[in-house]
């Protein structure tokens, strides 16, 4: 390992530490790089700025998020709970069941589990401790069930996956969808079985006269993801034109349809969304600088030559992947991870013949247990600063909830075909 | 006054990632409902989104928007955690700074070069980059300040 390429990991690693966000630590750093191996640091606008310019893709993360943001200024999460309710309000656990079945339709319109957790995952613990779940169990189910959003499409990690791995938007998008109604079955079961060994309420339901009244209030919004990924299937949209359009719908909806938004909280849907788009952008321009310092010091093909010299099978890799990734996933941002990390990983799977939309997949998914295995588990500090449970309330009950995603994980890992049958029977992948 | 600049350098991001929103959709428009695909949509989006990314990231976003490690922050008391932002202040503002001017010169390099289409030229584009940089390290600098004048985050 050369000098300036210890430089990079050594200054990544202390500024992060010494709590500079983590985009600018990964840029200093990368500078440091250059300036040490004595290159030209204009180097750095060259990639990072070429990398942006030549990216249509990445343009699809700020849209989606915009499509996200519109969604919860207007009532349509209330809509969409007042459905979940009347479907499945009235089963024992019926709040938790409606959390789990809210947070399918929510990941089917936006593609941040952080998103999700802190819009309508608000909402929804505030109704469950009303009707009598402790706090620290609404908070545990809620961010459980958010990490849905970035596997079931649109999904922003599945997009930052697909420009680093150099695979179709489309086919990711299409891989997410039968895993992502494998984990909220699971989550659901889970649920019942709490729910009659912790004896948890029933909801309350709605009367069959009023659940036509109830359909066609939450229609709207369902029309969302049938547009987008119909719009992307059939190859009429770009995923970055699917965004924009779905954007455009969201802000129709709230505008002209149900006229509960007025100018200045869209002002600030697209100031918050333009915030949180570039601190994303800063995560991907340090990414890219430290990509590029990566892949001069030629450290991917060192990874795979170190990986094939144990000759391990693909399963014990993926195997081996994915037991690093649930230990980093508690310390390490998944942003991150996923832009630094599997770039350095993807030669060796390439090699070993495992198939990179399987790969991406149950790696956002790894990644998503990250975000909920204490102590770094994001979700639990957004639930709690959005709620007020402590967190350590939360942490106690999401236990149970990292041990079905588990399950979920193992079953994903060793059976491919639940997640490439979907590409592969819609002609999105061979 | 400092809140009106404010709300005047986040209301200039605003607008440009507005224009990048409403440009794709005009892009759909006239592809699919008026059947006359026009260019100019093909690379407007990515050159306003790239200057409204680093535009917003030089001059709207505060430390709470980025994503950050703070367990160890956190853990610290209040004269450990002084000593920490000054030597991320110092580290931070002495390597964007001394690779400003590498930057700068690259981006006026760029002159030379233009888009495809718009034929909006690169140095105006990459200048935006310059911007960022020489922002983190203003913003670097306040660090220092704020941990020599010892003044805790809301």
């Amino acid at each position: 390992m050369s000098k300036q390429l210890i430089v990079l990991i050594v200054a990544f690693v202390a500024l992060g530490l010494v709590r500079v966000p983590i985009g600018i630590s990964m840029l200093v750093a990368g500078l440091l790089y250059l300036i040490v191996k004595g290159a030209d640091v204009g180097l750095a606008a060259e990639q990072v700025m070429n990398a942006m310019l030549q990216s249509d893709v990445l343009l699809a993360i700020p849209m989606f998020i915009l499509c996200a943001q519109l969604i919860s200024v207007g009532s349509i999460g209330t809509r969409l709970m007042e459905l979940a309710q009347a479907l499945v309000g009235r089963i024992p656990g019926g709040l938790g069941h409606v959390n789990i079945l809210v947070n399918v339709v929510f990941a089917s319109m936006s593609g941040s589990a952080v998103a999700d957790a802190a819009g309508p995952g608000a909402v929804l613990v505030r109704m469950m401790r009303k009707a009598g779940y402790t706090g620290g169990y609404a908070g545990a189910l809620t961010a459980a069930a958010a990490t849905l959003a970035p596997i079931i499409p649109p999904s922003i990690p599945f997009i930052l996956y697909a420009v680093i791995a150099n695979v179709s938007v489309g086919a990711l998008f299409a891989a997410g969808i039968v895993p992502g109604i494998l984990i909220a079955t699971l989550l659901m079961l889970s649920v019942a079985w709490q729910a009659t060994h912790r004896n948890f309420p029933r909801g309350e339901g709605v009367t069959l006269a009023a659940l036509p009244g109830v359909l066609l209030r939450a229609l709207p919004p369902l029309g969302l993801p049938v547009l987008v990924l119909g719009g992307i299937r059939i190859g009429a949209f770009t995923p970055t034109e699917g965004a924009a359009v779905a954007a455009l719908y969201a802000l129709v909806l709230v505008t002209t349809i149900y006229r509960d938004v007025k100018v200045p909280d869209l002002y600030e849907s697209f100031r918050t969304s333009l915030v949180q788009s570039a601190s994303v952008m800063t995560i991907i321009m340090g990414a890219f600088l430290v990509n590029y310092a990566v892949a001069a010091e030629q450290l991917p093909n060192m990874v795979a030559a170190w990986f094939l010299s144990m000759n391990l099978t693909a399963a014990g890799f993926l195997g081996g992947v994915m037991v690093l990734f649930l230990i980093l996933g508690c310390f390490i941002d998944t942003t991150v991870m996923l832009l630094v990390l599997v770039p350095v990983l993807l030669p060796t799977a390439r090699m070993l013949g495992i198939d990179l939309v399987h790969f991406g997949l149950v790696v956002t998914v790894n990644m998503m247990i990250g975000m909920l295995t204490p102590p770094y588990g994001v979700l639990h500090f957004v639930m709690s600063a959005v709620t007020g449970i402590p967190v350590s309330e939360i942490i106690r009950e999401v236990w149970f909830f990292c041990g079905v995603l588990l399950f979920a994980l193992a079953l994903l890992m060793f059976i491919p075909e639940i997640t490439l049958w979907l590409p592969k029977y819609l002609g999105l992948m061979k | 006054m400092r809140s009106k600049l404010r709300g005047a350098l986040d209301a200039v991001g605003v607008l440009c990632f507005a224009s990048v929103f409403v440009a794709i959709n005009i892009q759909v428009f006239m592809r699919y409902i008026a059947n006359r695909p026009v260019s100019w949509s093909e690379e407007f989006p990515t050159l306003a989104f790239s200057v409204a990314a680093l535009w917003a990231a030089s001059f709207s976003l505060t430390v709470k928007d980025h994503i950050y490690f703070d367990l160890v922050y956190e853990a610290v008391p209040q004269t450990v955690r002084r000593l920490m932002t000054l030597v991320a202040g110092i580290v931070v503002a002495g390597v964007t700074f001394w690779a400003l001017p590498a930057i700068v010169d690259f981006a006026l390099y760029m002159k030379v070069l233009s888009t495809p289409i718009l034929r909006v030229r690169l140095d105006f584009v990459f200048a935006f980059f310059a911007i960022f940089i020489g922002a983190l390290g203003v913003r670097a600098l306040w660090d220092i300040g704020r941990a020599i004048w010892w003044k805790p985050e809301a």
